[in-house]
């Protein structure tokens, strides 16, 4: 439970207890056993400098210990106020994000009402303004990266807990979490230079001959740019930080149940999969809610990739907006309007509280199973 | 009961198949993860080692479109001095209010005070960067009128550290050993005392280690500065109003990946991997760190 | 151990009906118990049998458990242990403490030991070494540390550890010393020089240990309290106790374990 320091110690007492009326400290000194019995080599002691050198030194003592009854009992208070300060600095820092970003939204939620939420037009000119478009955006870009990433980090999980050798186990997680750590602009200038041109030569024109043929959703200009890029960027972002969480409650699956499922008769494969795998499911699921929450507000990396256009995809190929980039991209030019930057703050409201829940859920989920311990996981936009 | 209900002793095919197609898949699904990772580095040094240089480190950008010559040296002095200014303000109220969590740790107000802390981790880098925009930045409204400069975004930044330096300082302090603490409150200390004395010194690298991640978790950090601060070509000479904007790094890289020009992709791409190696180092730091308080706390028993 | 049967025992801890609560949890129930001056007592019991609990009350270390409370009478030379105006910090001053582990702060030998007397603002280097000195002296540690002090404490045996611990209790001149399993985590010679030091040490402190092993209750202690489920069951001088207990629970518990 660490360290519990309260604070209230008078709050402890009962009803029932005699009280005393006077403090312990105006007790007269009963004289005490004392081990200082003969000290020499002590230093002069201002007033009675007698010939016993013990008491000095004891009184010396005890006159410290009077002065330091008082002193330590108004510090303790002014140390206790002193530390609360600290407290309610971050409380003020959190009223400053919701009651700014309220503030600054309000026009817009009390001109739109609810519908903003599902309308899809966004004019600045004509003063309309609605929220689907980003949404559908952004929740697009969030999917593909979590059906890309999902999968590969769980199963990287699992090799890396039961299949790789040892010796290559604390090298590549420590490798994972450092590459986890690489900003994001990072992640959105290689795949400008990288994805963009294989997306658009390779995959694309890949896609549109083989599925597009059937279904229209994989079919487009193959243009690189796009859902299908950010998606898959910000899907290899995420891979690290599901796969860390996986391999942290994967490791806490308890010895005797693999061996109980090796006494069976299982295979290797029976064992992970079947045994292991489900022993971890609310693990996992806090692992994709934390990437969901990672994908959902990444910025940087979605800016330079999805095209940023304002329309609803129809296909993987397709070009889109999140809100987040709409708010990097834009608000400079909104913040002239005020309706326009007031709609805009709505979106970032929205994904505000998306984010805040996702997280706490994530978060309450995980640190259930993982007793309190979590690693700090911060978006990097 | 039926007789011969159990399969032929040994293994079936099926299930030696299986077990030897899903042990690979797990292979393919780690090459798969760690092989875009490694590219991104790969990537950055191959498109971008024709600008590389000593002197990329240490001139400022010229040339036309501005940045085709030159190199990175506003965006590293502006990353340090954001880093200091966030710093100033996130260590203090950090570790101010990580040492209250742990004290008080079970009054409803602390426990109020550490799930808003938590819920801060989760706000979304926009989101940071409209707060400092209107709390900093802007010259209309509340707020302190600073326009796009150092300042506001140094502080917003120190607003997106404040929660990881406190939870990391909680963390460190419960990680003394509750014996030890008990030790010097046995003898009459106060908790002044003690926090003084010992919990802050025994914490001490595990402390500092928070403070480090908190920096490695602005120091890519884009977004904010796009509502604060933008971009400085030079080297600015105050860091309030109209003149005070700073270079940084990934704001450098944002840049010059976003114009059309072959020249700047790699000035962007050499940034990159400067700004990489920067937070690679770091977080090999932090983790020395941590390694070394874990030895710590193990001698201390 | 010296059944020594006291003319005039001097009460310097009384504790009159008094109960131990953590949230709804009663930990203690109604113990009535005096401890008396220059004496050692012991409290035996199983575990969770409340004898813990019921020490770390004597000196207000249970106020860090958020929910714990009291109910009842604990007095320190008449006293009001939690009266309301009583600061715990000076009850722990005169009450001192020696715990289950030995927990040695991370500084030298000597740092260690003077570290009580530093809180209280005593700056005096010879001030301080003196008392160094005769606490070490004490707790029976100064002649295998005298030649290392700047050492760190860490250094030390787990036994060594300990009396460091005791030496650092006595530093600040308690009146009473509490002793919660001392030697729990110490080995058997280790144990005996603990048990030693107690006995030269209570000519001049009253102590109060909490000890699992009966054998060192004997040993070592002039009354003994034997505590079942956070009730006093009985307590008596440590031979009678020992030897002809008045509840059947008691020996029911002594000859149990030790037959």
């Amino acid at each position: 439970m660490g360290v519990t320091l309260e604070s209230d110690t008078e709050s402890n007492m009962n009803e029932g207890q005699t009280l005393a009326k006077e403090p312990l400290s105006t007790l007269s000194a009963v004289p005490s056993p004392t081990l200082l019995a003969s000290s020499p080599g002590l230093p002069p002691n201002p007033p009675d400098s007698t010939s016993e050198q013990g008491s000095k030194t004891k009184s010396v003592l005890r006159d410290l210990r009077k002065v330091s009854t008082q002193r330590i009992h108004r510090s303790e208070r002014i140390f206790q106020g002193t530390l609360l300060v600290g407290g309610l600095f971050v409380l003020a820092l959190f009223a400053t994000v919701l009651g700014v970003s309220l503030v600054e939204a309000w026009p817009s939620i009390t001109k739109f009402g609810w519908s903003f939420l599902w309308t899809s037009t966004w004019n600045p000119h004509r003063h309309i303004f609605g929220a689907w478009t980003y949404i559908v955006g952004t929740f697009w870009v969030t999917g593909i990266a979590l059906l890309f990433a999902i999968p590969i980090a769980i199963l990287s999980s699992l090799f890396l807990s039961d299949y790789s050798p040892k010796w290559l186990v604390g090298a590549v997680s420590t490798l994972m979490e450092m590459l986890a750590g690489i900003p994001s602009i990072v992640f959105g200038a290689f795949g400008i230079i990288f994805m963009v041109p294989l997306l658009r030569d390779q995959v694309e024109p890949f896609l549109a001959n083989t599925l597009g043929r059937h279904w229209d959703f994989f079919n487009g200009d193959a243009m690189g740019y796009g859902i299908l890029a950010a998606g898959l960027v910000v899907g290899i972002m995420v891979i690290p930080l599901v796969a860390t969480v996986t391999r942290d409650s994967l490791v806490m699956v308890p010895r005797e149940t693999v061996e109980a499922s090796y006494a069976l008769g299982s295979t290797k494969a029976e064992m992970v999969f079947f045994v292991k795998l489900p022993a971890v499911v609310p693990g996992i699921i806090g692992s994709v809610i934390l990437g969901f929450g990672r994908a959902i507000g990444e910025t940087m990396a979605v800016l330079l990739l999805i095209g940023n256009q304002a329309s609803i995809p129809t296909s993987i190929q397709d070009v889109g907006y999140t809100i987040s980039s709409l708010l990097a991209n834009t608000f400079t030019y909104a913040v002239i309007d005020p309706l326009y930057s007031a709609a805009e703050i709505e979106l970032g409201l929205i994904l505000l509280v998306i984010s805040l829940v996702v997280n706490t859920l994530g978060r309450e989920l995980l640190m259930k199973l993982m007793g309190g311990r979590l690693a700090g996981s911060v978006g990097g936009g | 009961m039926a007789e011969n209900v159990l399969p032929e002793k040994g293994l079936s095919l099926y299930r030696k198949v299986r077990n030897a197609l899903l042990g690979a898949l797990t292979a393919v699904a780690f090459v798969l993860a760690v092989t875009p990772l490694l590219a991104i580095i790969y990537v950055a040094y191959d498109r971008g080692k024709a600008a590389l240089s000593l002197s990329f480190l240490t001139t400022l950008p010229g040339g036309f479109p501005v940045g085709i010559e030159g190199g990175i040296a506003n965006g590293i002095v502006g990353s340090l001095i954001l880093i200091v200014i966030a710093s100033l303000l996130s260590v203090p109220v950090g570790v101010w209010a990580g040492l209250y969590l742990w004290d008080q740790s079970h009054t409803p107000l602390a426990k109020a005070t550490r799930l808003l802390s938590d819920l801060l981790l989760g706000v979304p880098s926009v989101i940071w960067g409209v707060v400092g925009f209107y709390v900093f930045s802007t010259n209309t409204g509340y707020g302190f009128h600073w326009g796009f400069s150092g300042l506001a975004a140094g502080l917003t930044l120190g607003f997106i550290m404040i929660p990881i330096v406190t939870r990391v300082t909680e963390q460190a302090l419960r990680d003394v050993p509750r014996s030890y603490i008990e030790g010097a409150l046995a003898l009459g200390a106060s908790r002044f005392q003690v926090v003084r004395g010992l919990a802050i010194p025994a914490a001490i690298t595990g402390i500092g280690t928070g403070i480090l991640l908190g920096v490695l978790n602005v120091l890519g950090q884009t977004a904010p500065l796009i509502f604060t601060n933008y971009y400085n070509t030079g080297i600015p000479k105050n860091l309030v109003g109209s003149n005070g904007s700073v270079g940084d790094l990934a704001m450098q890289i944002f840049i010059y990946i976003h114009e059309p020009s072959k020249g700047l992709h790699v000035k962007a791409m050499a940034a990159a991997l400067v700004l990489t190696l920067i937070v690679l180092l770091l977080d090999m730091g932090i983790r020395l760190l941590a390694w070394g308080s874990r030895k710590y706390a193990q001698r201390m028993g | 151990m010296e059944p020594e049967s006291p003319a005039f025992p001097v009460p310097k801890i009384e504790v009159k009906n008094f109960s131990a609560f953590y949230g709804k949890t009663q930990a203690l129930h109604n113990v009535d118990f005096t401890i008396y001056e220059r004496k050692i007592t012991a409290m035996i019991g199983p575990s969770g049998c409340g004898k813990s609990t019921f020490l770390r009350s004597l000196n207000r270390m249970n106020d860090f458990f958020l929910d714990f409370r009291v109910e009842g009478s604990a007095t320190l030379d008449g006293e009001e242990i939690y009266g309301p105006a009583v600061n715990p910090v000076l009850i722990r001053q005169r009450v001192g403490m020696v715990f289950q582990k030995p927990n040695p702060f991370q500084k030298s030998i000597f740092e260690n030991v003077a570290y009580g007397l530093r809180i209280q603002g005593v700056k005096s280097r010879s001030v301080l070494s003196d008392i160094v000195e005769k606490s070490l002296k004490a707790a029976a540690l100064w002649d295998e540390v005298k030649d290392r002090l700047n050492g760190s404490a860490f250094s030390l045996s787990g036994g060594q550890q300990q009396r460091l611990c005791i030496a650092r209790a006595l530093a600040v001149e308690p009146e009473v010393i509490l002793l919660d399993e001392p030697a729990s985590a110490l080995d058997p010679i280790s144990t005996a020089r603990i048990e030693e030091l107690m006995q030269d040490l209570k000519d001049r402190y009253t102590i109060a240990i909490v000890t699992h092993n009966m054998q060192q209750a004997a040993r070592v202690s002039d009354r003994t309290a034997f505590f079942l489920d956070g009730t006093l069951v009985e307590v008596n001088d440590t031979t009678k106790i020992f030897t002809n207990p008045e509840d059947p629970r008691t020996e029911d518990y002594i000859t149990g374990r030790f037959g």
